[in-house]
């Protein structure tokens, strides 16, 4: 579960202070040190992100990924897992359908891909309700991001869900992982694979089929 | 983009280490509900871990204490789901400490037991740099809400120590 410590991209504009010899120094006097050090050795090959002495390397890692490229990733792909949410408790299956035109989706034994596959399965695995909605709230969590290059990545995340509808009071009916895969297609970061773990299950007569249902055991 | 944060450190550098330390306190929860507490013993080798003021420090006492403290049922599991949320994380300007504060909001479902919330809390965290890497020095549980905590813990929550 623990990936390597990402490196830091030597953007002119990064003042990496951590080191207390650095902290005596000013912003300009440190980048003009980076630029020299860079010049004397422009791709030095280490391991992690730190030196031996703690400071923080402003070097690329060997993928290609720099820290703020990881962090820039990792924001796009949790966009993408929070859109997901946001359309699935919405019952807009289309769209959900359009963001897994490039993935496999669904869990092990029951998947569907392509934009028809994933809204079909999605059609008949997900019940909605009288205004529309599966009358479901899921809350994403703890995710864990494995930026592996530029134009792949991975997470694993929690879910858990809540649903209220008539005759069924507030409370959670399901808990689980989703387990994903990124890839940036044409430019943009796409889901080429979502697969769900489920893990406790409640009351689920008001949200999936029972094909579902059993696969849970 | 990179502009200067309080401290001396960039902001950069809070954001880099703010990922380091957020992944720390997912990959603990995901440890724990999949009841893998050597690996949490790991992460906390060098830390204090405080449960409702009962201290334990290091990898032995931190994998007894959740060993003799955690149920763990059928499937191995505590069966407990633990969502994270609201964590406020503070850098310390030097760049080598940190420390935060989270939301846990813990489900739990098993045999006897159905689908149910059963505490919710903070955990109060601290961490350090060491030897390029981020670890937990200190984490305090500090528990708010209660319900039936039958089948997680061990031994009853004394409510005077909340």
């Amino acid at each position: 579960l623990f990936r390597n410590l990402e490196l830091w991209a030597p953007e002119p504009s990064a003042k990496s202070h951590l080191h207390p010899e650095n902290r005596e120094r000013s912003p300009e006097s440190l980048f003009r040190h980076r630029a020299s050090a860079a010049e004397a050795s422009p791709k030095p090959a280490v391991e992690a992100g730190f030196t031996q002495e703690g400071k923080i390397m402003t070097t690329n890692t060997a993928n290609g990924v720099s820290a703020i490229d990881k962090l820039v990733i990792e924001s796009e792909i949790a966009r993408l897992m929070a859109t997901y949410v946001h359309y699935l408790d919405d019952g807009k299956f289309n769209d959900i359908a359009k963001m897994m035109a490039h993935a496999e989706f669904g869990m092990t034994g029951y998947t569907a891909t392509g934009v028809e596959g994933v809204e079909g399965f999605l059609i008949a695995a997900v019940q909605r309700h009288e205004d529309g909605t599966p009358r479901t709230w899921h809350a994403v969590s703890n995710v864990l991001f494995d930026v592996q290059s530029r134009e792949r990545a991975t997470a694993v995340s929690y879910y858990t869900v809540h649903q209220e509808l008539e005759g069924f009071p507030l409370q959670p009916i399901s808990t689980g992982r989703y387990h994903d895969i990124f890839e940036k297609i044409e430019g943009e970061w796409r889901f080429v694979s979502r697969l769900l773990e489920p893990r406790l299950a409640g009351i689920l007569i008001n949200h999936s089929v029972a094909a579902l249902e059993a696969s849970k055991a | 983009m990179t502009t200067q944060a309080d401290g001396p450190i960039a902001a950069i550098d809070k954001l880099v280490i703010e990922n380091e330390i957020n992944r720390l306190l997912a990959t603990y929860v995901h440890y724990l509900d999949d009841g893998k507490f050597a690996e949490i013993a790991g992460m906390m080798a060098n830390a204090s871990f405080d449960v409702l003021g009962d201290v334990a420090t290091g990898r032995n006492e931190v994998a007894a204490f959740l060993q003799g403290g955690v149920q763990r049922h059928a499937d191995g599991t505590p069966r407990t789901w633990h969502a994270l949320s609201n964590i406020l994380i503070n850098v310390d300007p030097a760049g080598d400490r940190a420390a935060s504060v989270s939301y846990f909001t813990v489900h739990q479902e098993l045999e006897g037991l159905p689908l149910q919330p059963i505490v919710a809390g903070r955990y109060h965290d601290t961490f350090e740099l060491h030897g390029g890497e981020w670890r937990f020095a200190t984490r305090a549980i500090k528990a708010r809400l209660i319900g039936d905590l039958r089948f997680h813990v061990a031994t009853p929550i004394d409510p005077s120590k909340l």
